[in-house]
């Protein structure tokens, strides 16, 4: 059985108005997914449901066996997914970072001796181990979103699901964020990260594209990003170097290989 | 409006210079009328606290140098600042957060009647209804709607229209397209070139989206610490790459990839806009390289 088993699952805020359609996938241990769509896709709403902040209206959602329509495993399944959101100001709760990434842990009932070893281990799986006196308050955008990454990480869960966490952040504080989701990935954690740029996508296993509430599409980046017809139903775009190489080609201008990158136009152009 | 900015510095917490840093340090900066002018730097580099100096929203410091618009001397005491905002149109990050009213029609309303109070409700029905529309959307449908019962693209352009409704010749927006999807932000760029075309004769944007700045400005400026490090067209910004990647910032993907060639000997020529970027590359595969 996948980590996590999504199967027809529809959601809707409103009678008559389902925000999420029939949706269904599996997220095997250790995966890193992406879900991209436009604004209003369904993307947030799904995010909720996996942590069971909402409860689906039909359909189920599995974690680790633990299904979120049992009210009795809320507490299993939360403590299992944790949800990053994109303002870690409002995430953030204590005035010192130590506090704040203590404050799940002490929540759940985690041993006083524990809880310093797992603030130990979040803060430096976010590489921010330096910052334990410091105030939230006084850091940067992307050095706040690590704190809010590190208080989830402290629940010790299984599967990060990223709600479009770096929106607000700068590309330095992007960069940051994803060198995060790299050293998670390595030590097993699977992460879910929803993501308007369509770059972070690309560092994913697998991404699903999300559109008026129905998957539409899932598969490898490049498998993805190849599907123009797939992206253009999506109203998504392809990646700037993407489109530039379709430009070119259209100019007579010989593009060879896949174009994702500036790297990758670099390259082709070369040739 | 011509905006003049001459050896500017600004440091919060003013009282207590010991324990402070200046967050802008000597800066001197001149946006013409009809520049579509980008603010570049990193975070905490000081950009926000400058486009704030333009509109009077951060005073200038004693003996922390001059800023005039226009006719405006920011510096004077007397500076009507209600008629100088009423021509330069700020929008923050994320201005949706900003709408409070109960509909869409008096949210859109609320600056113009505060710039004009004695204006007649029939003349500012119009102008709100033109500036809604503007901002594509339609304005019968939803004038008696609660802006929070919009989506997010919708309340982003009702905020807008809140700003543009007073038609400011000058318009400074704070990262405008982040949180919208590549769709969305594509739009509202094409929105912002409208702007620009009709009552918006300047437009500046602080933005970290290099790819949007050498697309859509004729000029921009550098910030790193609190000073500027560069000034000038996205094509002689861009062409320093030691200065932006030193200024913490990325290379636009046509800069990028001019510098990549030029390493393997290839010289492109181009402004960096996607446009010119293919039509320079196609020129010199016709050339028989490449």
């Amino acid at each position: 059985m996948a980590l996590l088993e999504v199967q027809n699952v529809s959601y809707s805020y409103e009678k008559n108005k389902p925000v999420l359609k029939n949706v269904s996938f599996r997220v095997e241990e250790g995966e890193h997914v992406a879900v991209i769509g436009h604004n209003g896709s369904g993307k947030s709403t799904l995010a909720k449901l996996l942590n069971a902040l909402l409860i689906p209206a039909s359909g189920t959602v599995t974690v680790d066996g633990f299904s979120s329509a049992d009210k009795k495993s809320l507490f299993e399944i939360r403590k299992r997914v944790g949800l990053v959101f994109q303002n870690p100001d409002n995430q953030l709760v204590a005035s010192i970072v130590e506090d704040d990434v203590a404050f799940g842990p002490e929540n759940i009932g985690v041993k006083r001796e524990e809880i310093k070893e797992r603030i130990d281990f979040a803060l430096s799986a976010v590489g921010m181990q330096d910052f334990l006196k410091a105030s939230p308050m006084r850091l940067s955008g992307g050095q706040k979103q690590r704190i809010a990454i590190a208080g989830v990480l402290a629940l010790k869960p299984k599967i990060l699901v990223l709600d479009e966490s770096t929106a607000m952040l700068d590309p330095a504080g992007r960069a940051e964020i994803a060198e995060v989701v790299k050293t998670l990935k390595k030590d097993g954690v699977t992460v879910i990260s929803v993501t308007h740029y369509m770059d972070e996508a690309m560092t994913a296993d697998r991404i699903f594209v999300l559109s008026k509430g129905e998957i539409i599409k899932t598969g490898s980046p490049k498998e993805v990003f190849s599907d123009r017809e797939t992206l253009k139903a999506a109203e998504l775009c392809v990646p700037l170097a993407t489109s530039i190489a379709d430009k070119l080609k259209e100019n007579g201008v010989d593009v060879r290989g896949d174009v994702f990158t500036a790297e990758d136009l670099g390259a082709a152009l070369c040739v | 409006m011509r905006i003049t900015v001459e050896h500017l510095s600004y440091r919060y917490g003013e009282k207590d210079k010991n324990l402070t840093v200046p967050a802008l340090c000597d800066v001197s900066l001149e946006i013409n009328e009809g520049d579509f002018f980008g603010i570049i730097g990193k975070t905490g580099s000081g950009k926000s606290t400058f486009v704030q100096h333009i509109n009077g929203l951060i005073k200038v410091q004693k003996d922390s140098g001059k800023v005039t618009v226009a006719d405006f001397d920011l510096t004077d005491k007397k500076c009507d600042y209600k008629a100088l905002r009423s021509r330069i149109g700020m929008v923050f990050q994320y201005p949706e957060y900003q709408l409070f009213a109960e509909t869409v029609k008096e949210d859109v309303g609320f600056g113009l009647k505060n710039f004009r109070p004695d204006i007649k409700e029939d003349e500012a029905e119009r102008l709100v209804k033109e500036a809604v529309e503007l901002c594509g959307l339609n304005y019968d449908a939803i004038k008696d709607v609660s802006p929070f019962d919009l989506s997010g693209g919708q309340k982003r352009r009702v905020a807008i229209a809140g700003v543009i409704v007073s038609k400011p010749e000058v318009l400074v927006l704070d990262e405008p397209a982040a949180g919208l999807d590549p769709k969305g932000k594509e739009e509202f760029l094409q929105l912002l070139v409208k702007f620009h075309k009709t009552f918006a004769k300047t437009i500046i944007i602080v933005s970290h989206d290099m790819d949007l700045i050498a697309e859509y400005c004729n000029r921009a400026a550098v910030f790193k610490g609190g000073r500027i490090t560069a000034v000038g067209t996205p094509k002689e910004i861009f062409s320093d790459y030691e200065n932006v990647i030193d200024c913490g910032l990325q290379l636009p993907v046509t800069a990028a990839v001019v510098k990549t060639l030029k390493e393997k000997g290839v010289n492109i020529d181009c402004d960096f806009t996607v446009n010119s970027f293919v039509a320079a590359v196609k020129r010199f595969k016709d050339g028989g390289n490449l």
